[in-house]
């Protein structure tokens, strides 16, 4: 098994145990400009994404946003109701869904940060067993690119301290350069990974355990094995369960002096 | 500009009626009556729902819902109450009114300009849609000449109503007709003074209008401004710089202080605070300086 294999199935779980940054509140939550935000033109209409808004579950949120979508196709929420739609796919672990709604949110809003930091690591991490591998880490990249960009020119609500932002910033800052460092990885350029996945546990005050997970088998993968056993152990200790599994396998690896993912 | 949600913390004019009634409905509740009286609306929620439970095809109940769910901050479920009671056949002046507050609080103000206009359709003598509409013309359309028309229209139908009369004087003097603003604000506060409500915007406006010409007038009424509502961090700004004029730099340092404090995310407090500490010769100006900056960049648009 290739090193970019390896990680690679070791990132599909890792995704399913991320799970979405944020409570997504598209279009609703205090915003910077409300006066520029996403009418209804009609009773109706905003109850149909009331519907979406409040759904119970991902299989009905997906359902609602298709009947919203079918039966107001020019909605200025449109953009709204496929971000919901696509933190529902995620949910459900629906990949191609995912692509999908994200793609139309992004078509909506380009900028939306819920969007580009929901799409990227699910790029990046689920790209190496599909056949669009390179598009895919491409668009990760760009992704995680254009987040980073965002988050250093936004305009923050007044309802939103500078504290809370700061710890805000820093989480989706350290999920770019998580997705930065999977990618690099991917493409086997192993300093770059190193280095971005340094970036990211630094960010944020208790790094999770998949974080030094990651940085470990980029460590073991560029052949610093003392450094990879330490990142290893860390995640091992942080867990949580699977994550520590994965990491004491590796451990044993190492130490019976195997380069596992060489 | 102030956010959608700052409508809602803006009282309705002194005319208006409590919520006790949504208009014809059938077998209003006095329990429940009581309970939003008093301001109760968790418990206004719960029984207000075991009664819809009890009768699904009274409205009443969902009125009440979606009254107590508006004044719990959770506007989704205010709507769908209220669109469930309106589907129910309810019709009237004060269910469209509080259906268009909780649209307004999801930033819907399409919808909500519609639900006051019909508000005002079905109850023409009450002022309280046009304040709503008034309020929502200037802090999200920054439209000062066509709040000002609604806040007349509302004066029209309460010519004693305090907060109409400082919005529509605010506006007056957006507009740069001071002498029409000073008018208002004397008139608001006149009335303010007789019901002793701790309103003083009217005071903070006249403070702004007098601090070049009579500043020691502009201090009275900052002070007036600030003993109603010492909460109300602009009441704060407004002292510090009355304080400014007479030189009191350590009073006006005091309570530019006490603006940042209560209103971080404020530019123009924290810049005050800023220049003053400069004036002192106070080594905080460079870091406050620093915070001004990163308010600025953060908070304000262009």
């Amino acid at each position: 098994m290739t090193a970019t294999n390896c990680l690679g199935l070791v990132l599909v779980f890792c995704a399913a145990l991320a799970g979405m940054s944020a409570r997504l509140e598209a279009q609703f939550g205090p915003l910077v400009t409300p006066g520029q935000a996403a009418q209804a033109r009609s009773q109706d209409e905003l109850d149909w994404y009331l519907e979406i808004v409040s759904a119970t579950g991902p299989t009905a949120a997906v359902q609602k946003v298709k009947i919203f979508v079918a039966a107001f196709p020019k909605s200025e929420l449109l953009g709204a109701a496929y971000q919901y739609q696509l933190q529902a796919f995620e949910q459900l672990n629906d990949f191609d869904g995912m692509l999908a709604a994200g793609g139309k949110a992004l078509a909506a809003d380009p900028d939306s940060l819920n969007t580009l930091l929901a799409l990227a690591p699910a790029m990046a991490n689920r790209a190496s067993a599909r056949p669009d591998r390179v598009q895919l880490l491409s668009q990760a990249e760009s992704y995680a690119r254009r987040a980073l960009d965002g988050i250093d020119q936004i305009k923050i609500p007044r309802e939103l301290s500078i504290e809370q932002w700061n710890i805000r910033k820093h989480e989706m800052q350290s999920d770019a350069h998580g997705v930065l460092g999977v990618v690099a990885f991917q493409r086997s350029q192993f300093q770059p990974a190193i280095r971005e996945l340094e970036m990211a546990i630094s960010l944020v005050p208790r790094p999770q355990g998949v974080q030094f997970l990651r940085l470990g088998l980029a460590l073991a993968a560029a052949g610093k094995k003392d450094d990879a056993e330490q990142r290893l152990r860390r995640a091992a200790e942080l867990g949580p369960e699977p994550v520590r599994n994965v990491a004491l396998d590796q451990l044993k690896k190492l130490s019976e002096g195997q380069r596992t993912l060489r | 500009m102030l956010s959608a949600a700052a409508v809602l913390a803006q009282s309705p004019p002194e005319n208006s009626p409590l919520p006790d009634s949504p208009g014809k409905v059938a077998n209003p509740s006095v329990s429940i009556s009581d309970l939003a009286r008093s301001g109760r609306w968790k418990e206004v929620a719960a029984l207000a729902d075991r009664n819809h439970r009890q009768n699904p095809s009274d409205p009443t109940a969902l009125y009440w819902l979606g009254i107590s769910h508006l004044k719990l901050h959770e506007p989704v479920a205010s709507v769908q109450a209220f669109r469930a009671a309106e589907k129910l056949g309810l019709n009237s002046a004060l269910s469209h009114e509080g259906l268009g507050l909780a649209y307004y609080d999801l930033n819907q103000f399409f919808l909500f300009e519609e639900q006051m206009k019909k508000a005002a359709a079905l109850d023409p003598r009450d002022s309280t849609p046009y304040f709503y509409l008034g309020l929502y013309r200037w802090t999200i359309r920054s439209d000062a000449a066509g709040a000002l028309q609604f806040f007349d229209t509302a004066l029209e139908r309460h010519p004693d109503d305090w907060k109409s009369l400082y919005q529509a004087g605010n506006c007056l003097e957006q507009l740069g007709k001071l002498p029409e603003a000073r008018d208002r604000y004397t008139k608001a506060i006149t009335l303010v003074e007789k019901s002793n409500d701790p309103f003083g915007w009217p005071y903070q406006g006249m403070a702004r209008l007098l601090l070049d010409e009579k500043p020691e007038a502009a201090l009275d009424f900052a002070k007036k401004a600030v003993s109603l509502q010492p909460d109300e961090y602009s009441n704060h700004v407004i002292l510090a710089k009355a304080y400014e004029r007479f030189g009191k730099i350590p009073e006006a340092i005091k309570e530019a202080e006490t603006a940042t404090a209560q209103n971080p995310s404020d530019s123009t407090a924290r810049y005050a605070l800023y220049k003053l500490y400069r004036e002192a010769g106070d080594p905080r100006a460079a870091q406050t300086l620093k915070a001004f900056q990163e308010v600025k960049t953060l908070y304000d648009r262009d």
